[in-house]
């Protein structure tokens, strides 16, 4: 798959740049920074693609995972009861199966232990909400990690503390998931009880006298091992050999049993011809289970994820699925690469489960109907598959539709684009895992309805996937030959000018001067014009796109606004306990629904920023540019058609070398700022999160020190502090780090402009520099041994070119 | 309850004058909207039909209202409760489908008793898309009329039209009033403009015709232009005045749904709560929590307002199968999974169900835990049921007998349930599982 790059990589060290070293120094800086540039884009290809499949808990995501990577055997744990998947577990190709675990240091558990024990204490009014009386804890934490751990543990006879007892709650579940290997377990455990257990993990004293039960002493041995791992950084390959059985209770122990709650990362390898292409396919948490504390996995894995599959029923993409593609910042992703074609592309797969179910309805209401008593099951099931396709097409042009309601109209329009592309791209997959694993089981007691493997749609599932895996391969394959290809012609390039210019005769000193004097007469008027397009486009560098920038910013802040409003319209919803939690929390809480207003004012301001960047700034910088470039080839090209009327004067080979070489450098002019596409993302995610988190903080707080937050009348102050004074500030801190980031990063593609002017000062110059040598180098030529090797070494470099692909 | 305060409600009255405007051409006002809730059963039929006034009647229903996640598998459940067979309402499908609150109560001779929109509410719809950006529920409404689905392709500008066509719409030539058939959207508009907002239909032999209207009506391209609908149907369960309220799908990108299943739990003294496998969702829990219901259920029941909330897990069919799968063992049988199954299942929702109501009730764990143990759980194999059945030689069952299913254990408990725990008196309900196909009547 590898290696395109490299045997340019080892030309151009070992062959080509001694030689330009030597012959031609000034050409190398430019040439040593492409090289650079190759060898990055190289690394990013062992980059993995990533298949996030994502979808309400117990909707069947395991399930379906699992049919597609094998027949018959469920690889993951799947079908169980209860909230299944706690974590991202990844399954990628391996010869031979395997899983690979990597687990969390006692950090993780000793703050749940420091979290459980202050609510034992305050239950036994032994401690006030504060945490003042506190006596001292053994446990080992900093004083900043007790803070923190602090705001969780809740007073009781606090009002407002009905949201925060379900952290605590949800800290009791992993307590008790670790401890006696089930998370619903509440009765049988107390709080002394699990608080010893995770004690005993930890190899701490024991605080309470509680008698512990021997049975779940190797559960204990085992996590007290899996910390000791983790201490050590050891990574746990756990392989396949002869007992499946012991095999898939590890990994059901791991991936989601008792073990769950330790693990950092899980993977899990499993010769599977779907995965062969590459895709790595990560089964992550399921969503919208009360109470549930994985959110933040799920964000982290979609956001770096390069396809989607989002598993939905019957019910289609809800409410709840589209927010969340759109909270996760995947839709963010998507719009990114509208208008930005060197973004890596993002697929949306939207795979139907359990339509099996619905073929069985339709075909006993038919019957109930008295119509269709010939149509076959299979006929239901492929009806209600076309039927479902066009179902999530429409829903989901609705889900998007939504996100353009308001805005100008010029980015409406974009937006629009993109739904499009969106919609264009999106693959919607019906499938029946379940009918599928029946036909290859092939179990007399439940047979399979199904009578080719085709009709369960899982093949062609499949086939979609390896697809998108071959056809990224490609996509970086080709980008890297292309990159790969337009090095080596420039190279290649630099040392035919220098061959040319050796090839040539020694002139006579007054024929040279001669010419000298007839191209300056040529160039005279061309220089004038020269200078005046340069000029302009300085101009439009220093005072155009400032002006840009600007009005960018305030489109971007103008629909951040109006989509901010909508967001807290929506508040109204919710209760005002919720609420209330999320301002005593500075923002942030995350309950029995999740609150998440930094978040939720970031998105907002990501997307319309992303859009006035590639479409406001970038797009016309890269125009102008390339324009700039454009004429810069003009120019040495009408020097080049002077030069050949000038016959035996001027070595013909010379001047092709050189327009060859000018027209390759400017073709770069139209790529600025290509790799500061990505890093923008997160820039200004990153600082936009941190300036607005602070504000809303800080504002959150001293609603709170206001005594604003408590008595009649809360819920309509707090929803009138939302969208009056949380909002204002709000937008005025975000515009202000936009147009810091923004213009931050436009000073970033204009260095790299300025860069690549620099390397080009005056192509005209350069273009008669080459024809009319000084003086001296036409005597230093002269000296025929030295003439001789500069060749023989010119066409020893030439002849090793490596091959880079047919040129397109 | 308006049918208790004797026969010329103020609310039938006000709707009788209101009618009489509209047949006389003026729109006004219309604010017939009947008090919200279970509360008002005269709401779908102002007079209802003489036999309606029974003793039975008159008696305050008991309802029990059903939530969970859309797709889960709501009027598949109530139809196994109310028929062994295929029950009377859609179920399955492709899409959230129940997007009313649909009453299913007892009656001899089935019935579909539908009470139709406004004609102003069509006239709002057409304003609303002929606005600059209209609301995407709106497009949805108006796409499910013309196209049959809510989801579709058809152009705004389309819709439009249909609509303005459909408005304009009059009388048909022929001068007579054709019969109300599926998809008979011009039809309805034609008789809501007469003034006839509603329209009873009774199961005349004719199983099909009358599920054609039942499904058109419920899910189908009428189903917009329904405000409130409510079927009878033949059902021993159903006796002595329990009704099953099937609300819409809870997670479904619609805040209408929401509103209506909100207000049918603000009142709902019982409530069945259908959860899959996973559990108990989150939307379902934020329902239950913001209607106050959850508040009552903790209230306990020497409080007047006191709730009780039963929990059923469907669906768990495909673990079953996959645990059949993963442990091959001739000697157990299919329903001997089930089985093992069910008490993790149970062990699960009610730990979830601790979690969410200790959260409402902290430093209270006597509330918490008599709340618990009142509520009971219950997984249930409606499909299996409705499978044993069928014997559909193609289809056969996997439960042996019809307790295996669970359906009858869930009929006994919700009778115990919305009767306020009172068993006596009730025929024992497995005595009726042989019941009547109502189309053989």
């Amino acid at each position: 798959m590898s290696g395109i790059g490299e045997p340019v990589l080892t030309w151009y060290s070992k062959q080509a740049r001694p030689f330009l070293e030597q012959w031609s120094p000034e050409r190398l800086p430019g040439l040593d920074e492409e090289i650079q540039r190759l060898e990055k884009l190289e690394k990013a290809w062992v980059r993995k693609f990533q298949v996030c499949f994502l979808g309400n808990s117990g909707v069947g995501k395991s399930t379906l995972i699992n049919a597609l990577v094998d027949d018959r055997m469920p690889v993951l744990p799947q079908g169980g009861v209860g909230p299944l998947t706690a974590l991202a577990t990844r399954v990628r190709h391996a010869p031979t199966p395997y899983f690979k675990v990597t687990y969390h240091t006692g950090q993780k558990l000793n703050r749940i232990l420091f979290i459980l024990e202050r609510q034992i204490l305050l239950e036994n009014g032994r401690l006030d909400a504060s945490g003042q009386s506190a006596p001292p804890s053994d446990i080992p934490l900093d004083d900043e990690e007790r803070t923190e751990a602090l705001s969780v543990v809740s007073d009781p006879a606090d009002p407002a503390a009905d949201s925060l007892v379900t952290a605590v709650e949800a800290y009791k579940r992993v307590a008790s998931l670790l401890i006696g290997g089930a998370q619903f377990d509440v009765h049988s455990r107390d709080l002394a009880y699990l608080t010893t257990g995770l004690r005993r993990i930890l190899g701490l004293p024991p605080k309470e006298n509680v008698a512990f039960d021997p049975s779940e002493e190797k559960r204990i041995a085992s996590l007290r091992s899996a910390l000791d791992r983790a201490k050590k950084g050891e990574v746990v390959r756990v392989g396949l050999d002869h007992d499946q059985g012991l095999f898939f209770q590890q990994l059901r122990d791991h991936a989601a049993g008792f073990l769950a709650p330790l693990i950092k990362t899980i993977e899990v390898g499993w010769a599977a011809e779907v995965l062969r292409a590459g895709p790595q396919l990560v089964d992550l948490p399921g969503l919208g289970v009360a109470n549930d504390e994985y959110r933040q996995v799920t964000q982290k894995e979609i956001r770096e994820a390069k396809a989607v599959v989002l598993v939905v029923d019957r019910s289609g993409v809800t409410e709840a699925s589209a927010d969340l593609l759109r909270s996760t910042g995947f839709l963010n992703s998507l719009l990114h690469e509208t208008g930005n074609d060197q973004a890596e592309p993002v697929l949306l797969v939207v795979a139907v489960v359990k339509l099996d179910l619905t073929a069985d309805d339709e075909k006993k209401q038919a019957r109930l109907l008295g119509q269709g008593q010939s149509k076959r099951w299979l006929d239901h099931f492929d009806d209600v598959c076309l039927r479902a396709e066009s179902m999530i097409q429409g829903q989901l042009r609705d889900e998007l539709q939504k996100l353009l309601e308001t805005g100008s109209q010029a980015n409406r329009e974009d937006k629009e684009a993109m739904v499009g592309r969106i919609l264009s791209s999106l693959r919607i997959v019906p499938v029946s895992a379940l009918e599928h694993v029946r036909f290859h089981v092939d179990d007399e007691d439940d047979r399979a309805r199904i009578s080719a493997p085709d009709q369960s749609r899982i093949p062609a599932f499949r086939e979609l996937l390896a697809d998108a895996a071959r056809s990224r391969n490609e996509r970086i394959e080709a980008s890297l030959s292309g990159s790969a290809r337009s090095l080596v012609s420039r190279i290649k390039n630099g040392v035919e000018v220098v061959q040319a210019q050796w090839e040539e005769t020694s002139r006579a000193e007054e024929e040279a001067e001669r010419l000298r004097e007839e191209l300056d007469g040529f160039l005279a008027p061309k220089r004038k014009l020269m200078l005046a397009t340069k000029a302009q486009y300085r101009e439009f560098l220093r005072e155009t796109m400032k002006e840009k920038i600007r009005a960018a910013v305030l489109e971007a802040t103008d629909d951040a606004r109006k989509d901010i409003s909508r967001y807290l319209d929506r508040l109204r919803n919710y209760h005002w306990s919720t609420l209330r939690a999320a301002v005593r929390k500075g923002g942030y809480y995350d309950g029995a629904r999740l609150v998440n207003l930094p978040g939720e004012f970031t998105l907002r301001f990501e997307e319309p920023l992303a859009i006035v960047w590639s479409k406001k700034i970038l797009a016309p910088l890269r125009k102008r540019t390339a324009e700039l470039g454009e004429d810069y080839s003009l120019a040495v090209e009408e020097v080049a058609v002077w030069a050949q009327g000038q016959g035996a004067r001027v070595n013909a080979k010379l001047v092709e070398a050189l327009s060859a070489e000018v027209r390759e450098q400017t073709k770069q002019f139209s790529s600025v700022g290509k790799e500061l596409v990505d890093e923008l993302r997160e820039k200004v995610r990153l600082e936009l999160a941190e300036a607005i988190e602070d504000r809303v903080r800080k504002r959150c707080q001293k609603f709170v020190e206001d005594k604003l937050a408590e008595g009649t009348g809360v819920f309509s102050r707090m929803l009138n502090f939302f969208a009056t004074d949380l909002t204002e500030v709000v937008v005025d801190a975000a515009a202000k780090v936009a147009t810091r980031v923004l213009e931050r990063n436009y000073g970033e593609v204009e260095a790299e402009i300025q860069d690549l002017l620099k390397k080009h000062p005056d192509p005209l110059e350069e273009a008669a520099a080459q024809i009319v040598e000084r003086h001296e180098a036409v005597v230093r030529k002269s000296d025929r041994k030295a003439r001789q090797r500069v060749l023989e070494e010119a066409t020893r470099v030439l002849s090793a070119v490596p091959e880079t692909g047919e040129v397109s | 309850m308006g049918n208790r305060d004797g026969g010329g409600s103020g609310f039938a009255g006000r709707l009788r004058g209101w009618l009489k405007r509209m047949a006389a051409g003026k729109t006004g006002v219309p604010d017939v909207t009947p008090p919200p809730g279970p509360a008002a059963p005269a709401a779908v039929c102002p007079r209802p039909p003489r036999s309606a006034r029974t003793a039975a009647a008159l008696e305050p229903p008991n309802v029990v209202v059903l939530l969970g996640r859309a797709g889960v598998g709501k009027s598949t459940l109530l139809n196994a409760l109310v028929e062994d067979g295929l029950g009377p309402l859609p179920q399955g499908g492709v899409g959230p489908l129940t997007a009313l609150t649909i009453r299913v109560r007892f009656a001899e001779r089935p019935h579909l008793r539908v009470r139709y929109r406004p004609l102003n509410h069509l006239v709002d719809l057409a304003g609303q898309l002929d606005s600059e950006n209209p609301d995407t529920a709106a497009v949805q409404t108006a796409r499910h009329l013309f196209a049959g689905s809510p989801y579709g392709s058809t152009t705004l500008a389309g819709l439009r039209s249909e609509l303005s066509l459909l408005l304009a719409s009059r009388e048909p030539r022929s001068g007579t009033e054709s019969p109300l058939e599926v998809d008979g959207v011009p039809e309805v508009v034609r008789a809501v403009r007469a003034g006839r907002m509603t329209r009873h239909i009774h199961l005349d032999g004719n199983r099909a015709a009358f599920q054609r209207e039942v499904w058109a009506h419920t899910a189908g391209r009428i189903s917009p232009l329904v405000s409130e609908i409510e079927v009878g149907w033949n059902s021993p369960f159903l006796g002595e005045g329990l009704w099953l309220v099937d609300a819409p799908g809870t997670g479904v990108a619609n805040d209408r749904y929401v509103e209506a299943s909100r207000v049918q739990l603000r009142t709902a003294r019982s409530a069945l709560l259908v959860v899959d496998r996973s559990g108990l969702d989150d939307a379902s829990a934020a329902l239950m929590r913001e209607s106050g219901f959850m508040q009552r259920l903790l209230a306990g029941p020497l409080s007047g307002d006191h709730a009780r909330l039963a929990i059923a897990i469907s669906n768990l069919d495909q673990p079953v199968s996959d645990l059949v799968r993963s442990q091959p063992d001739p000697s157990r049988r299919w329903s001997d999974h089930f089985r093992e199954i069910q008490s993790a299942a149970i062990r699960v929702v009610r730990g979830q169900l601790a979690s969410e109501i200790g959260g409402l009730a902290p430093g209270k764990p006597e509330t918490v835990s008599t709340t618990l143990q009142a509520a009971k759980i219950i997984p249930v194999l409606a499909l299996e049921h409705q499978r044993l059945h069928e014997t559909d030689p193609d289809d056969p069952a996997r439960v042996s007998g019809p307790e295996d299913s669970n359906i009858p254990a869930l009929r006994r408990h919700l009778r115990i349930m919305a009767t306020g725990g009172e068993a006596t008196g009730l025929r024992p309900p497995g005595q009726h599982h042989r019941s009547t196909s109502a189309g053989s009547e």
